[in-house]
Parts: structure tokens; sequence; C-alpha cells
């Protein structure tokens, strides 16, 4: 399966796929463009950070929907050319700091993604 | 307000806490983190993962991490406000190496009887730097101290050689009112009352008088030419003595003199016989070719002289240790038309690729406890005199010599 948060070919198949789809996903999952502004916010990112999609969208991530995570661990990270990377970290902002496991994938198109899961 | 516009409201908020450079954490009042910014997260989280614990209790943490500050917050009776201001902790980490501490400076205020706000930030950098600098003050307050002892040393050395030499100067002085005089004037008197006094005591004796006062004055000249002799010799050690300590001085000081005229045959002869005790330790034969007359360039006599003595240094050391026969160090001035040249060759090491100048830049050194801040010492004295300097060698093994050319006008 290339829908589970640990697959391998992961990248690709998120690039293929249409919203319906990314949404009902069992992991959060963010999709930027290579800037970080917000493409794409799926249900189970609101249900885990607190934010809403009309709230994310169109804004830039790391400054403005999840400052939580621009610091070195994590926004740094992407200024990488390209990046397959998980690290557990603490979402906060608006939320009760959850635990959360991250996976950073960037690669050669267009978007760059943050999939999340609670731990 | 509807709950999208409160969320706008919060998150602006929130945009601006999360982006402070300081960590800031909110906990409840046994430790639960309810808020943690985007540095704070950066700061804690390694330390969780690294103490297995669940990043959600700051208390939990601190008690490994930093007992002392634990400890502090459960004795505080603070109603409200200010527990801990600004202070510094040392972080206790696993498996951490000594000189690789991370060090966190806190602060804690209690908001109210559930909420209290932490406020810290990594500080380890800016500790290693005040921890070097203050090192630094040291070692330049020890230098300083060193400087002080050898120039109490040297100033208490210069009295004694002072005291030393007028004391030479009253013998010198008191052998010059000598009796030599009184006995030439008894031996005038007994030549012209020669007659009376052979009549006396026969002529045989009376001759045999004069004869024995000739005998006496000779002896008493010859003594006293000795002595003016020795004493001079004593009072021309004693100068030189005083002018290696006064060069001494003023490399204590660090003083630079004016720019005066000076020879440059009394600079090599000065260094020379400063290190004439090493070379004759080392086995190293010292030569020298230099004219009696070389006109005079004006310079800084302390300046020039560290150069030369650091050049045959360098070539005594160079000399010592290669295995070579005859160690020798040949030292040559010439005078040209338009510069004086001053050669210093050894059959030492040498090196490889002819040439050298690359040993004159600031950190590039061949020996194994060098600086590599003589040779660019150097070179920077003599460009200030408007000299050049340079080190060739015919390759490793085969001895090199150091030139430098004072350009004169």
């Amino acid at each position: 399966m290339n829908n589970e948060f640990d697959s391998n070919d992961i990248l690709e198949w998120l690039g293929e796929q249409p919203d319906e789809i990314l949404d009902n996903l069992n992991f959060g999952l963010v999709k930027m463009s290579r800037t970080g502004t917000v493409v794409f916010y799926n249900k189970e990112e609101e249900l885990i950070t607190g934010v809403k999609r009309e709230n994310s969208i169109g804004k830039h991530f790391f400054t403005q929907v999840a400052p939580c995570t621009n610091n070195f661990l994590v926004a740094e990270k992407y200024s990488k050319a390209t990046l397959d990377e998980q690290v557990q970290y603490i979402f906060t902002y608006v939320t009760q700091p959850i635990p959360v496991q991250l996976r950073l994938l960037k690669g050669e198109g267009d978007n760059q993604y943050m999939l999340v899961k609670k731990l | 307000m509807n709950t999208l516009a409160t969320e706008i409201q919060v998150q602006k908020m929130l945009a601006i806490i999360h982006q402070i450079p300081l960590g800031l954490i909110e906990t409840d009042s046994v430790g639960n983190i309810k808020q943690i910014n985007a540095k704070g997260v950066q700061l804690m989280l390694p330390l969780f993962i690294e103490t297995k614990l669940a990043p959600t209790n700051l208390l939990d943490l601190l008690k490994l991490i930093a007992p002392e500050l634990k400890a502090k917050l459960e004795v505080s009776t603070v109603e409200t406000g200010n527990i801990i201001n600004q202070e510094h902790y040392s972080i206790k980490r696993q498996n951490e190496e000594e000189g690789k501490k991370t060090h966190y400076l806190f602060s804690v205020n209690k908001l109210s009887t559930d909420s209290f706000m932490y406020t810290f930030d990594d500080i380890t950098e800016m500790y290693k730097k005040e921890k070097l600098m203050s090192q630094a003050l040291q070692d330049k307050a020890v230098e300083h101290s060193k400087f002080e002892i050898a120039s109490g040393v040297l100033h208490d050395i210069g009295n004694a050689v002072v005291g030393f030499g007028s004391y030479v100067t009253r013998i010198k002085k008191s052998i010059e009112q000598s009796d030599i005089g009184t006995l030439n004037n008894l031996k005038l008197f007994i030549e012209k009352q020669n007659s009376a006094i052979s009549n006396a005591i026969g002529e045989a004796k009376a001759n045999a008088l004069i004869d024995l006062l000739n005998g006496v004055i000779v002896n008493m000249e010859q003594e006293k030419m000795d002595v003016k002799q020795s004493i001079n010799e004593q009072l021309n050690i004693i100068s030189h003595i005083q002018e290696i300590l006064n060069i001494q001085r003023q490399y204590v000081k660090g003083q630079s003199s004016d720019r005066l005229p000076i020879n440059l045959r009394s600079i090599i002869n000065d260094s020379t016989a400063m290190l004439l005790a090493s070379f004759d330790k080392k086995g190293v034969q010292i030569t020298s070719d230099i004219p009696i007359k070389v006109p005079p360039i004006k310079g800084d006599r302390t300046k020039l002289m560290q150069v030369i003595l650091n050049l045959m240094k360098n070539a005594v050391e160079s000399v010592f240790s290669a295995n070579v026969p005859e160690k020798s160090v040949h030292i040559v001035l010439m005078v040209n038309e338009k510069s004086i040249d001053i050669s210093i060759t050894d059959n030492g090491l040498g090196f490889e690729g002819i040439n050298g100048d690359h040993f004159f830049e600031k950190g590039v050194t061949s020996k194994s406890e060098g600086t590599g801040l003589g040779l660019a010492n150097c070179k920077s004295i003599i460009e200030s005199h408007n000299g050049t300097i340079h080190l060739e060698s015919n390759g490793a093994g085969l001895g090199a010599t150091a030139t430098i050319a004072f350009v004169i006008e």
C-alpha cells in the first residue's frame, strides 16, 4: 500500500491523488508549495492541530499556520533540495501540547508535505 | 464573535509568541505543559527524547536535567510573581563529555496558582565565549605579572651593576693617587744628595739604595699598569652587561624606541653575544663577515635585534637538529650602492622547494611547537624599515639562507 504514513513511495503517490483521497487519509497531511504556502490541509490534520482548513490554506505554514514548527528541528529542514525525514515533535499552537511523529517530505515536484500522526 | 474569528485572533497572538527567539513554556502547578513555543520545543524536545520522558510534563524533566532548579521551585512560597530570575543552570545530559556541557538560562514566573511561565534560552555558546574571554584576561594578567617580575628583576640587577661599576671606578681612581710619585721624589732627593750620603754610608751602599728604590718604583708601576688594565676590562664588561640589560628592559616593556640612526654591525655583534652561550652549548660554529664601517640606517634597534635574534635562533635550531658533522652558521653583511644586505646561512635542515617565503605568512611553521608568528613578525618589522626579507634553501638537508635587504637612500 502506498497510502500509509511509512510507505516508501508515498511522495510520488501523494502527488497523483485528488484532494478527496488526501482528505480521508488516516494521518494528518499538509501540502505546501515549495515556498511553504499551504495548498491543502486534510481533515485529520484539522483534528490534531485544532486549526481549521479555512484558516490555513493560502497562508505560510511555518509562520502563520504552525509557528510552533518554525525552528531548527522542522522548518529549517525544508531548506534542503529534497527531504524525507521523520522527527518526533510536539504540536502546541492552539491545542494542548500533543506529541506527534512528523514525516517531512520534499521531492523534485512543485509541492512539499508534512505528514503527522499522534504518538 | 464566531469561532473562526476567535481562532484568527488566537492565531495572531500565538504567532507572535511562537516567533519569540526564547523558549517559553506554560505549565500547570504540577508541571503539565499547557503551551510551548517553537524555540521551547527546539530546546526541550531533545532533552525529553534523551531522557525517554513523554514531552508533556516539564517538572519530570527538570528533576533529571536541572534538579537544583526543581528544588528551588518546590520550596518557593511566592503567591504570584517571579520565582527565578535569569539564573544559569548546567544541564545534566546523558553521556555528556566534559567540556561539552549545555548551559541554559532560566526565569520562572508564577502567573496564578495553576499557571507557571518558564522562559529559557541556550546560553552554551555565550558561556563558552565568556569562559574563553575570562581565561584570556587571566592569561594576560599572568603574562603581565611575569613582565612585572622580569622588569623588577632587571631593575634590581641593573642597580647592582651600577653599584658595582661605581665601586670599580673608585678603585681605579684610588690607584691613580699611588705612592709612586713620593718614591720618585725620594729617589731624586737621594740622587741629589748622593755625595753626602756616599760620605756617610759609602758609595756602594748609596748606589745600592738608589737601585733598590728604582726597582720598587718599576715594580709598582708594572703592578699599577696590570691593575689598571684589569679594571678597564671589568668596566667594559660592566658596560656590556648594562647594554644587554637595557635591551632586555626594552623587550619587557615592549616599548618601541624612536627611529634613530643605528649600526647594523653592532646589532649583529650584540645578537651574537647574546646567543653565544646557546651556540656553544649546541656545538654550532658561528662565523661572520662584516665590514668595520657600515653606514647607519634609521630604525628601531630593539625590533631589528628581535629579527636578527629570531633568524639566528632559527638557524641554530635547524643546524642543531640536522645530522651534519660541522654545524655552522655564517653571517654576512654587505654594503652595496643602494642597499645593505644581511644574510644568515646555516647548513641545517633546509626545506624542499627553493623559495621559503611562505614561512613568513602568519601561522606557517615547520616546527612542531611553533606558532608561525615569529617569522611573520620579522617580515612586518623588516618591511616597516623599508626592507625585504627572503628565505631560500637548496633543498631538504642542504641548509637555508635568510636574506634581509635594507634600502639606503
